[in-house]
């Protein structure tokens, strides 16, 4: 060792810690920081995320500081761009995908698909009723100033205008295919987006009026509620049977492929209305361009939700639509990871066979099936259609038949190489860990989740 | 055979500086002393290894203290992970039936690097008051920890100094890095023209927000 070390490593802590200030005072050093330097401290800043992908303030202040802090923090600002239908939305998206460096670090584009309702444009009552609701718009980028709270009446009255003026403009947007069109031109500037989420907050679904002759129109839709009493519920859709969201569902993939947008990666929330049985009309063409819009999609989620309450035969028509639809964006032909479900309130269909009558298997490498209904014979129906062993299959929500799981165990690791088998209508990082964690196993989580669907009051016990 | 201690000889601007001795093991976490110590091998390591990065001694010793007090954290980490999921309810995702050996193991090595990588990116109070220095030292840390390739201190000098911008107006970010605005007022109006709507607001007056 040599005889010239100074300090030893003890010596070296205590220095440290009694030590703080420099020898030497000089300003600080930013311009001799290289540029990646830089990126890395700014991407600190950089919160966004999927989950909220509000846009930052201290990235926006940072733009504004030099030229050189501009160019390098201009692409983070928005990885996630979060819009509604709207055309403050729109010409934002458009000016982001305009802009030189910020398009370049877009890699995913979230849309709300959140409609206003005509009940709340038409009844003054519900808006007043309702109208908090509104304040949801936080996260998305274009979004509306209206009011949570009013402190005089015309304070409600400009909000209520604004209101039905945001309803018109969706409306129009959605009509006349102007939302599609400006989202999937935008989209193609931004070179790395390829990512579409389509997601809604249901905070626009019902409205409940308790002045029932003010909408005698919708006597049928008459519902008892014990704690409250009667009262009626409204849904935008039951109104209007334009179909405007069909520019979304349908129309949108075409859009996009037509404008040369390759979505690799789709989300989306699909909440069933009236609107859905218009769906038994989607052309043969309309269904194609669902599936040539895909074309690239790798991975898909496809999350169907509706309400559980009132007319169940009109809900379990909705739903088959819904589940038609579904079928049609399986059909997409590169899908490698597939995540495919429905709210455990739903019990029209069984999402598993509907899954399997899509024929998506060649390529699918990846399924998490959510609230299936699983038995000996749709685990060999899944089986017999794949191709090729699977790396992983999850079977959330799904309990296996008590006198079959076994069979149903042995024949999903022959073509699995991991599985996952999770119970239903519980929390699987809590509840369902600790009960598949324990000595009984399967046997143990049968019956805790039978204890469940006892409970369950969506249950056709 | 590995030696348990180097010597560094710091060299700044060409000029002989202080001699550090660091633990070898310490002293792997810094991608150029790996290096160096790999290139002076047939030394046998009794002369002090020079380093030629232009860093301050004041910097370089703190730099080595750190690298002092974090050297076993991994393997450190590493166990306390390993304790920690020994308790099945601490597992992500369920072990449960349907996974075989082989599965379950996996899943559990993978959450294994996931639990370790997350702890090791957070900053100990050991580390906060380290960093409790001006923030021209910070930057010397920073861009030494940069040139010795330590990423780990270059991820937490980087979060120290994001931290410090956090909450700052546009001008008191300029006084922090000591930089001078070298937008014109035309440049200025007319990004918030075109770009108001990706702007802080907080930061303008009513006028220029109309």
């Amino acid at each position: 060792m040599s005889s010239t070390v100074k300090k030893d490593v003890a010596e070296i802590k205590d220095d440290v810690e009694l030590t703080s200030q420099p020898k030497t005072k000089r300003p600080p050093g930013v311009p001799s920081i290289p540029s990646e330097i830089l990126r890395m401290i700014f991407s600190n800043l950089q919160e966004s995320t999927p989950s909220d992908p509000s846009p930052n303030r201290d990235l926006q202040r940072i733009r504004m500081v030099s030229r050189r802090f501009y160019n390098l923090s201009s692409d983070m600002l928005f990885p996630v761009i979060d819009i509604d239908i709207s055309t403050t939305s729109l010409r934002n998206i458009d000016m982001i995908s305009r802009h030189e460096t910020m398009r370049l670090g877009v890699r995913a584009v979230r849309i709300g698909v959140d409609l206003m309702s005509p009940i709340l444009v038409e009844s003054r009552l519900c808006f007043r009723r309702y109208c908090w609701r509104i304040q949801r718009l936080g996260p998305r980028i274009s979004y509306h100033e209206l009011p949570e709270i009013f402190d005089t009446e015309d304070d409600f009255l400009a909000a209520w205008a604004r209101y039905k003026a945001l309803y018109h403009d969706q409306m129009h947007l959605l009509q006349t295919g102007e939302f599609t069109r400006v989202v999937a031109q935008a989209m193609a500037r931004m070179d790395r987006a390829k990512s579409l989420e389509l997601y809604t907050t249901e905070l626009f679904t019902d409205y409940y009026e308790d002045e029932a002759e003010k909408f005698s129109e919708f006597a049928d839709m008459q519902v008892d509620y014990p704690d409250v009493g009667t009262i009626r519920r409204f849904d935008h859709e039951w109104e209007d049977r334009s179909m405007p969201l069909t520019a979304i569902y349908i129309d949108l993939p075409r859009v996009l492929h037509e404008a040369g947008v390759h979505v690799t990666k789709l989300s989306v929330d699909f909440s069933w209305g009236d609107w859905t049985l218009e769906l038994k009309r989607l052309s043969s063409s309309q269904a194609k361009g669902i599936q040539n819009g895909l074309k690239e999609c790798k991975t898909l989620r496809f999350i169907i939700s509706g309400h559980a309450v009132a007319d169940e035969a009109n809900e379990a028509l909705q739903s088959s639509q819904a589940f038609y639809l579904m079928e049609k964006y399986l059909n997409a032909p590169s899908l490698e990871t597939v995540e495919v479900g429905k709210n455990s309130a739903i019990d029209y269909f069984d999402i598993s066979r509907r899954f399997l009558a899509a024929q998506c298997w060649p390529s699918v490498r990846n399924l998490y099936i959510r609230h299936g209904e699983f038995g000996l014979r749709e685990v060999k129906l899944l089986v017999d259609g794949l191709t090729r062993p699977i790396s992983s299959l999850t079977l959330d929500g799904t309990v296996l038949p008590t006198n079959e799981e076994d069979q149903c165990l042995d024949v999903l690791r022959g073509v699995a190489q991991k599985v996952r088998i999770l119970d239903p209508l519980v929390d699987p990082h809590s509840a369902a860990e600790r009960v598949f964690n324990s000595s009984d196993g399967l046997s143990l989580a049968n019956r805790y989740c039978e204890g469940l669907i006892d409970n369950n009051p969506f249950r056709d016990n | 055979m590995a030696p348990t201690h180097i010597s560094v000889k710091n060299v700044d601007n060409g000029r002989d500086g202080e001699v550090f001795t660091i633990t070898y093991q310490a002293a792997m976490q810094s991608g150029i002393l790996k290096d160096l110590i790999s290139d002076f091998e047939h030394a046998s390591f009794d002369e002090a290894i020079p380093l030629m990065g232009n860093i301050s001694d004041h910097t370089l010793g703190r730099i080595i203290s750190w690298l002092t007090i974090h050297s076993r954290d991994v393997a450190r980490i590493t166990e306390q992970v390993k304790e920690f999921l020994e308790n099945p309810q601490n597992r992500q995702p369920p072990t449960g039936p349907g996974m075989d050996d082989d599965a379950v193991n996996k899943a559990l090595s993978s959450q294994e690097r996931t639990l370790v990588a997350e702890k090791l990116k957070t900053l100990t109070p050991w580390d906060v008051q380290f960093f409790e220095v001006p923030t021209d030292e910070v930057f010397d840390i920073l861009l030494a920890a940069n040139y010795l390739d330590i990423q780990r201190l270059v991820d937490f000098s980087s979060q120290t100094v994001a931290n410090m911008i956090k909450g700052k107006t546009t001008e008191q970010i300029r006084d922090l890095f000591g930089i001078v605005n070298d937008f014109t007022p035309e440049e200025e109006d007319e990004l918030r023209r075109t770009e108001g709507w990706a702007l802080p607001r907080c930061d303008w007056t009513p006028e220029q927000w109309q």
